[in-house]
């Protein structure tokens, strides 16, 4: 019953190819979207006819086709919000989805899917009792002190003199590096693996940078750059 | 015009705080300037043993904290240098016997008197130390080369620099042997500050003579022999924003040493 009321409501609508269409089926509501028409004006006609709806649709999981066009991820959150706050779910359909890894497809040679985790820089230096803590990379712009602590789920790289306690991959990425100019830390931790500056290079001073990661379960520090 | 109040701090205790207080206050005060010497360390008093001035305390910091007695009623005057007060610490209480709020008070009160307020903090990163920093413009921080007081020292400056208003201190380097730094045992300077990365007001040598000088209650910036009173000096000319070179740290190789040294560059 409802879904032959339904079409009925936008039966002239759907004529018209300009305009957003939600059309009713079996398996559900599908809201078909204009390929030729700007997405700005797809929006603001999403939500004009929500509004016309005045709460028709409420609860409903509704399906999205896009034809030709190519959605966005930040582009369909929008859709999705604007269904949401209308008392509509989106659903996720392989057409979207499709899409979606279409775009991510185009991206992948230019942007590494590991680099897209967050990066905070932090531009001065961590001194004796100071800890930092990150969910993600962590970019340190002067020297980690003895007894200062650095924690990143991600890598750690400073721009300085490491010499407190790091910790990288905290939340167990064993693929997680630490770089530093100057890598004299009282401990590396990266994942679950935990070592420690060998006694007799104590106060030698390595004058380039250098990264700590993961090999055949053992942290192993090389000549890096 | 109102006075600067410098903390003088360590972290770790007995690094020589109270004795870099005694001393760039004395000097500053043979310079004619009016200087107090504050003595934050409540329950561990030791400026006015350092000072000479211990059979001249009736009223502390706490009274005038207290509103017991009026602030100039605690004020100790200098035996030696007219322009030189102490403000002795209470020995019978303890450091939470003040608070941030009336220390704040005291110095803002106390700096339209003198030209200087030194502050001897005590060590640790507690009360006591909160309260100490509190009134303060300026810092000196006092190290000496090891490890673990330059560890402290970098956790000192660190919480000095997250304060909400910001005070950058300005290192002493207390009680270098060099004979042990030439032979690679003791910290250099440079090694010091390469962690600590600030300003560095004076490297003090260790000498034998603050020991005397500090149970004889004379500072040793009062004593043209002393080596550490040398570099005393230099330090309160440093404070004053004169510029003078570091002084040389080679006095103990004698004249072999010095030879092989001119050699051996």
């Amino acid at each position: 019953m409802a879904e032959e009321k339904i079409l009925g409501l936008f039966k002239k609508s759907t004529k018209n190819s300009e305009n957003v269409v939600f059309k009713g089926y079996k398996s559900g509501l599908t809201l078909i979207i204009p390929e030729n028409v700007s997405f700005s004006k797809c929006l603001d006609d999403l939500i004009m006819q929500l509004d016309q709806a005045k709460g028709f649709f409420k609860g409903a999981v509704v399906t999205l086709q896009l034809g030709k066009r190519k959605l966005l991820e930040t582009e369909f959150i929008e859709i999705s919000k604007i269904l949401n706050e209308a008392g509509l779910v989106l659903a996720t359909t392989s057409d979207h989805q499709k899409k979606l890894e279409w775009h991510s497809q185009k991206h992948k040679e230019s942007i590494p899917e590991e680099s897209v985790v967050a990066t905070v820089t932090i531009r001065r230096t961590i001194r004796s009792g100071q800890k930092f803590e990150y969910d993600g990379n962590l970019v340190i712009m002067g020297d980690v002190n003895p007894g200062a602590e650095i924690v990143a789920t991600g890598d750690i790289i400073v721009l300085g003199k490491l010499r407190g306690t790091v910790h990288a991959g905290a939340k167990g990425n064993q693929d997680a590096r630490i770089i530093a100019f100057q890598l004299r830390p009282i401990q590396i931790r990266i994942a679950g693996v935990i070592t420690r500056a060998p006694e007799w290079e104590r106060g030698k001073r390595q004058e380039r940078p250098e990264m700590a990661r993961i090999n055949d379960n053992q942290i192993i520090v090389e000549r890096c750059c | 015009m109102a006075g600067t109040v410098v903390v003088v701090t360590s972290g770790k205790g007995g690094v020589g705080k109270t004795t870099t207080c005694a001393n760039i206050g004395t000097g500053l005060a043979i310079r004619g300037r009016r200087v107090l010497l504050i003595d934050a360390d409540i329950g561990l008093r030791n400026l006015d043993v350092v000072m000479g001035l211990e059979n001249r305390i009736v009223f502390d910091l706490v009274n005038v904290a207290e509103k017991t007695c009026r602030v100039k009623q605690a004020l100790i005057k200098d035996k030696r240098f007219e322009t030189l007060y102490l403000l002795p610490a209470a020995q019978t209480r303890e450091k939470d016997a003040i608070s941030q709020e009336r220390m704040i008070e005291i110095c803002a009160e106390l700096k339209q008197e003198f030209d200087y307020i030194f502050i001897d903090c005590p060590a640790g990163i507690e009360q006591g130390f909160k309260n100490a920093v509190a009134g303060a413009d300026q810092a000196i921080l006092v190290t000496t080369p090891d490890l673990s007081a330059v560890r402290d020292a970098d956790r000192i400056v660190g919480l000095l620099q997250a304060r909400e208003s910001r005070i950058d201190p300005r290192l002493v380097v207390n009680r270098v042997r060099p004979a042990m730094v030439r032979k690679g045992e003791m910290m250099a300077v440079e090694d010091v500050n390469d962690i600590l990365a600030v300003d560095l007001l004076g490297i003090v040598p260790d000498d034998e003579t603050i020991i005397t000088s500090t149970n004889k209650g004379e500072p040793a910036v009062m004593d043209t022999y002393s080596r550490a009173g040398e570099a005393y000096r230099n330090i309160v000319a440093r404070f004053e924003g004169e510029s003078v070179p570091f002084m040389s740290l080679d006095y103990d190789l004698g004249l072999f040493g010095k030879i092989k040294k001119m050699i051996a560059k």
